[in-house]
């Protein structure tokens, strides 16, 4: 056993992967080697002054970085793609394999074939993150852009329509001054578990307060353990029509504001629609069934749908329309679906119709607002090609470039791709293969070589998507080069993290700055790619660039290096979104072409006329419900009649750290089943279990428990694909079973609508 | 100074807990436990009934709420009673410690123990268990797993003053009657805490907790 | 819960040991002349081997055996650490037994065993008491006491059974029918006697109404067929061959039913708390 209780140094370092926060650590080094993780101990631990604790898998990260897994060498593929057989070569023989096929890849195609794919495995890092690639590219001349997330494509493009912004929420601190709190998912407990972060916000605004707060969704999450005074179990997928039915109340019963309505929003009711629309295209018509499609959104009528009874909808309704102010947010798991640019839509209805947009204590129905300083990213140059795609449909973008348009696949820039992706950078991602849609039909893409030629990956470990990569470049982990760290998700405070070099790189791994270096000095771009700065100076350039931000940093580099944590409270009360144009809509409109708060939008109506949709995709100009494939009462429910949704785990960051043994000990991969579907299939919990449908099927252990909702199952997402001979999955890993089909709008991953079947695995 | 007087006792505001196991991991780490060993372990207990209703919708009752347990070096520990060679001892502060030198490694103290809390080091070949940090007491600082706690549910201090504070004492499912070892800890319960004696639920992560 | 079976075999191999000292003491109070028939140090040694036997096993369960020297160092609380003093007052209570007897007076015997049948009481009485644990409902009771004096009768008399039997037929003077052997019959009565004990308290604890349900329950069919074969040998057999066959096989089948007994016994292990 190593002696830790001594260490040579104890040094700032940070746990920067996606979880949206961004945890301080102070890593104990002795003989150059991490001996203990600990976490930010300075301060007071005051609101606004608290320790930026970091959560298990921050603690944890002594078995990743020294991982089995680790890669440590460059490696050229030598199997077929995902067969995981490599052999070792050297830098020099890495770079310029990769040097010549860009070049090759570039003069034969034109840049449009490269492409970074979407990759937060390394996020928050300053001259350690992704922008490197982006800035030797653009002095390459460019690639094919993507825009969209894997989180939020739905409730961006949604949010955006209705209020011409997607970030309009108030602090979570701000529930303090409300009287009901309402949670459409927003599980903060699993997605920003940080100490210092949301999690702790949530924990202390409800002891501060204790303000009601009732959480909505399928499984009773951690959230709803913290926090909840009461979990309403939903359907995933119909939050629209729950909202649809608890506006029928507000509206039958008197309870919206309609002076709010008519000064602040557009198409609430026939006097604020815009010109040119015939009456029955209003809100309040669709709602009451005097709208096209005649059925009033009652409380019965969502019942069913919903499987929250009428009687419960009716108490919330009045419930939500008699306390003011009111804080109703949506996470981002309601809008993870095929219809979630409706839900994040509908979801706002709420605080629309009951005039708690832009008020303290209130909300506009969005996730709550994060506070922090504009910290500057590296520059990346500017990239000369304009063409952009949907994060989520790069696989696409290989597969049928010819049929990818604009108003197919919501290409920008272009009316039709014209070459298809030929050259993959990822980069400390696991989308490759994991985090994507439909493993099976990506390995078909991938499998074929002469589609797209070459993927370069550089990570930590190996990780199932780097089986598929034909060269495999070893990447420093956090700990193993410095930069800077910027605020993670938190409410109360703003803060830096300069890290130091805390140990020397294993084996041969690089830096992601020098191996763009080497690749732009082979490509005759070395000077302008390093600006002739090493990477510590880029470091200490990055630093004087945040003193523009913050002059109350040290003007010593090496002093402030010293401090490593820098921390700001925020001033005065909670951030309300929206709040000047609640003050004043005429001098501060909204972004949108009204400048209101566009409840009917002509631009959605246009963009429902104008653009073609697969069958039973629906783009309506109204916050509407619609029931999408993939959901109960579909043809293919018959066969597959249980719902999949994947939860955030503690044991992972989406899948990062995915293959590290403590986490696995402390937090189990298993599918949530409700004791009634468990009953009737013969599911014991911890039995190992098969989940399939037309994609495909993975193993797992069961987890039988009450707190998923009957007919609902949850596989935590991000487990690592680990396929058998056959290509089905053995270790739980939800996208065997996801589809590729994007959401009708956003053009973004539905990795919540799944329809499948469970059966026991006989011993 | 009276031996009480010296004692410690973790306190858990299980309202607070979100069942992260950020406590059980800083434990992990600081002591550079093996797998296996796990000297705070966290407890999901869960219950209640769904009702389908002939409408397609649900009534349920779903309760949850977490405890994390490490040693509660307890006042009367069962550990040490039972221990036949008494390897396993209070020390001067009241900690409940193994001295490795006499642990003959029956595990017989494994059995007795109501929390878990010694457990069997394969490589050793000896019991181990909590030691409160009392490295870190030492020197004026917390025990690693209350200075991880995400939500600050975990926390320390004198037990003859937190004993006068006590909201209440540790008398939740699934926790053990604390009269059997009078376990030096304060918890105040989640608010959808049941008693000791409850039969509506069960532990629903026994897997996380001990190795079958 | 870890692999049982050195525990499986330390504690059936010292209830055979003590069992069979019971036997023998009882058979001295038969004694009406002097003792003839019965091999006294045949039944001392075959006794003290199990408990040797027992002992191995006791010090293979353990992970640091060094650290064994401290195992009585508290008397004064854990009844592990006086089942483990009386293990060795008893082995040693053999022993002696065994290296005095060409000097000692044979009036003396009755004493001695009666000293070392006590000792094996209170080991026995010690051993259920480390399984009364107040954090174990489902050994926490006198049944875990009874089961042990059953179990010591059924082992400690088959034993006795077999080795006095073997004995008779090697020896010069042998008997024509060993059931004329009255230590035999009675050593044959203690078994079955013990294996009524345990067949009750099978079927009571399958039976009783219990709040948590056991974790693994136990049919008496072992201890049935033993029985049986126990009243066969004891009613029909008449010659030495058949007996010897009938005895072996009630033996193996009661020794197995201890063992399987035993097994559950530990799989019962249902602790509160967490």
């Amino acid at each position: 056993m190593t002696d830790t209780t001594c260490p040579d140094k104890i040094l700032w370092s940070v746990c920067n992967v996606n979880c949206g926060s961004r945890c301080a650590l102070r890593v104990h080094v002795k003989d150059g080697t991490v001996v203990k993780i600990e976490t930010d101990n300075t301060g007071e631990d005051t609101p606004g002054a608290h320790e930026i604790r970091a959560c298990l898998r921050g603690r944890a990260l002594r078995k990743w970085i020294y991982s089995p897994e680790r890669l440590l060498h460059p490696l050229k593929r030598t199997g077929k793609r995902g067969e995981g057989q490599f052999a070792r070569i050297s830098w020099e023989e890495a770079i310029e394999q990769i040097a010549t096929k860009l070049d090759q890849v570039i003069k034969t195609h034109g840049n449009e074939a490269v492409h970074r794919i979407y990759g937060t495995g390394n996020l928050g890092g300053v001259v350690s993150g992704r922008e490197q690639i982006d800035r030797l590219m653009n002095l390459l001349g460019g690639q094919l852009n993507h825009y969209n997330s894997y989180s939020t494509a739905q409730i961006t493009h949604g949010l955006q329509y209705t209020y011409g912004v997607h970030e309009c929420a108030n602090n979570l601190s701000d529930m303090a001054n409300s009287k009901l709190a309402v949670f459409f998912g927003n599980n903060t407990a699993e997605t920003r578990m940080s100490g210092g972060g949301s999690t702790y916000d949530l924990a202390r605004v409800k002891k501060q307060s204790n303000v009601r707060l009732i959480v909505i969704d399928p499984r009773h999450s951690d959230t709803a353990v913290l926090a909840a005074d009461e979990w309403i179990p939903i359907r995933p997928g119909t939050d629209a029509a729950l909202v649809c039915a608890l506006a029928h109340v507000l509206i039958t019963e008197d309870l919206v504001d309609q002076p709010f309505l008519d000064r602040y929003c557009v198409g609430y009711d026939v006097a604020t629609m815009p010109p040119g629309f015939l009456a029955g295209n209003s809100y309040k018509e669709y709602i009451l069934g005097t709208g096209p499609d005649g059925i009033p959104k009652t409380p019965q009528w969502a019942s069913s749908i919903t499987g929250i009874p009428a009687e419960r909808i009716i108490q919330l309704a009045r419930e939500i329309g008699t306390a003011k102010p009111a804080y109703i947010a949506q996470g981002w798991g309601p809008q993870r679906h095929a219809n979630g640019e409706q839900t994040a839509r509908a979801i706002c209805m709420l605080p629309i119709l009951t005039g708690n947009v832009g008020i303290q204590g209130g909300n506009s129905g969005g996730r709550e607002a994060p506070f922090g300083f504009a910290f500057p990213s590296i520059p990346t140059g500017s990239n000369p090609v304009s063409t952009s795609i949907p994060c989520f449909l790069w696989t696409q973008a290989i597969e049928d470039p010819k049929g990818f348009t604009d108003i197919t696949h919501g290409l920008m820039g272009k009316q039709h791709l014209e070459t298809p992706i030929k050259f993959i950078w990822s980069f400390a991602s696991n989308t490759l293969v994991n985090q994507h849609s439909d493993i099976r039909h990506t390995h078909d893409i991938l499998s074929d070589e002469t589609a797209c030629e070459m993927i370069v990956l550089i990570d930590n470990v190996m990780t199932s998507s780097a089986t598929y990569a034909d060269i495999v470049l070893p990447g420093v982990s956090v700990f193993e080069e410095s930069d800077l760290a910027y605020q993670g998700y938190g409410v109360e405070m703003a803060a830096l993290i300069l890290r130091p070099k805390a140990i020397e790189p294993l084996g041969e791994c690089r830096t992601l700055f020098e191996i763009c270096s080497d690749i732009a000095n082979r490509l005759g771009v070395g000077r302008e790619f390093t600006e002739d700065r090493t990477r510590d100076e880029w470091v200490t350039y990055m630093y004087h660039q945040c003193r523009q931000v913050r002059d109350d940093l040290p003007k010593n580099f090496e002093q402030a290096m010293q401090t490593g944590l820098f921390k700001w409270k925020r001033q005065g009360p909670p951030i309300v979104g929206l709040k000047d144009f609640r003050e004043n809509p005429e001098a501060a409109p909204l972004k949108t072409p009204s400048g209101k708060i566009e409840i009917f939008s002509k631009r959605l109506w246009d963009i429902a006329h104008a653009w073609q949709l697969p069958d039973g995709d629906v783009i309506s100009a109204l916050p509407e419900y619609h029931q999408t494939w993939g959901m109960p009462g579909t043809p293919e429910s018959a066969r597959y009649p249980l719902q999949l949704i994947g939860h955030h785990h503690k044991q992972r960051t989406h899948s990062s750290y995915g293959n590290n043994p403590w986490l696995q000990e402390a937090a189990v991969q298993s599918l949530w089943i409700n004791p009634l579907d468990a009953e009737a299939r013969g599911i014991s919990h911890n039995d190992l279990v098969c989940v399939f449908n037309d994609c495909g099927q993975t193993q797992v252990p069961a987890k039988v428990t009450p707190r998923i909702m009957p007919g609902v199952l949850s596989l935590p997402q991000g487990a690592w694909y680990t396929p058998d001979k056959q290509g089905n999955d053995t270790n739980g890993s939800i996208n065997i079973l996801t589809r590729q089909r994007p959401s009708p709008l956003a053009k973004g991953n539905p990795q919540h609508t799944n329809l499948v079947e469970v059966r026991k695995v006989s011993p | 100074m009276t031996r009480e007087l010296n004692k410690w006792a973790f306190t858990l505001d299980a309202q607070q807990c979100t069942g992260c196991k950020t406590c059980m991991v800083a434990c992990k780490d600081k002591n550079n436990l093996a797998l296996g060993l796990r000297w705070r372990r966290v407890a999901e207990y869960c219950g209640g009934q769904w009702m389908p209703l002939p409408d397609g919708t649900f009534m349920q009752d779903v309760f949850t709420y977490y405890v994390s347990v490490s040693c509660n070096h307890c006042m009367d520990p069962i550990c040490t009673q039972v221990c036949p060679t008494t390897a396993m001892h209070p020390d001067e502060n009241g900690i409940v410690t193994v001295d490795q030198g006499k642990c003959m490694g029956c595990r017989y103290c494994e059995w007795a123990c109501p929390y878990g809390a010694p457990q069997f080091d394969a490589d050793a070949g000896r019991m181990t268990k909590c030691n409160f940090c009392e490295d870190y007491l030492s020197e004026g600082r917390s025990p690693a797993c209350v200075s991880a706690c995400p939500t600050r549910a975990l926390g320390f201090g004198p037990w003859d003053e937190l004993e006068k504070d006590a909201r209440s004492q540790p008398d939740i499912a699934p926790l053990p009657d604390i009269k059997i070892t009078t376990p030096c800890s304060v918890l105040v319960p989640h608010r959808m805490s049941r008693t000791q004696d409850d039969v509506t639920g069960t532990i629903a992560n026994p897997e996380e907790n001990k190795d079958a | 819960m870890h692999s049982h079976w050195s525990l499986v075999a330390f504690t059936l191999l010292f209830q055979a040991s003590v069992g069979s000292i019971w036997c023998l003491l009882a058979a001295h109070f038969m004694i009406n002349t002097a003792n003839t028939g019965l091999p006294v140090i045949s039944h001392l040694t075959a006794a003290l081997a199990l408990s040797f036997a027992g002992m191995a096993a006791a010090l293979a369960h353990l992970s640091n055996p060094r650290a064994g020297l401290f195992a009585i160092a508290n008397l004064r609380h854990s009844w592990l650490s006086r089942e483990i003093f009386f293990v060795h007052v008893h082995a040693g209570a053999l022993a002696l037994l065994i290296i005095t007897t060409p000097i000692r007076p044979k009036e003396f015997d009755v004493f001695v065993l009666s000293g070392a049948s006590l000792a094996g009481a209170i080991l026995l009485y010690s051993m259920s008491r480390v399984y009364q644990l107040k954090t174990v409902p489902s050994w926490n009771h006198s049944g875990t006491l009874l089961s042990f004096v059953g179990s010591a009768l059924v082992l400690g008399g088959i034993q006795f059974a077999l080795v006095q039997t073997i004995c008779a037929m090697t020896s010069s003077t042998g008997h024509d029918a060993v059931t004329a052997d009255i230590y035999v019959q009675a050593a044959i009565i203690a078994a079955v006697s013990g294996s009524l004990i345990k067949m009750t308290l099978g079927l009571y604890q399958r039976f009783k109404k219990k709040r948590r349900p056991a974790k693994s329950s136990h049919w008496p069919v072992f201890h049935g067929s033993g029985v049986i074969l126990c009243v066969i040998f004891l009613l029909l057999a008449k010659a030495a061959l058949v007996e010897l066959i009938a005895l072996s096989l009630a033996a193996i089948i009661l020794v197995g039913g201890e063992i399987s007994h035993r097994i559950a016994f530990y799989h019962s292990y249902d602790r509160v708390g967490l």
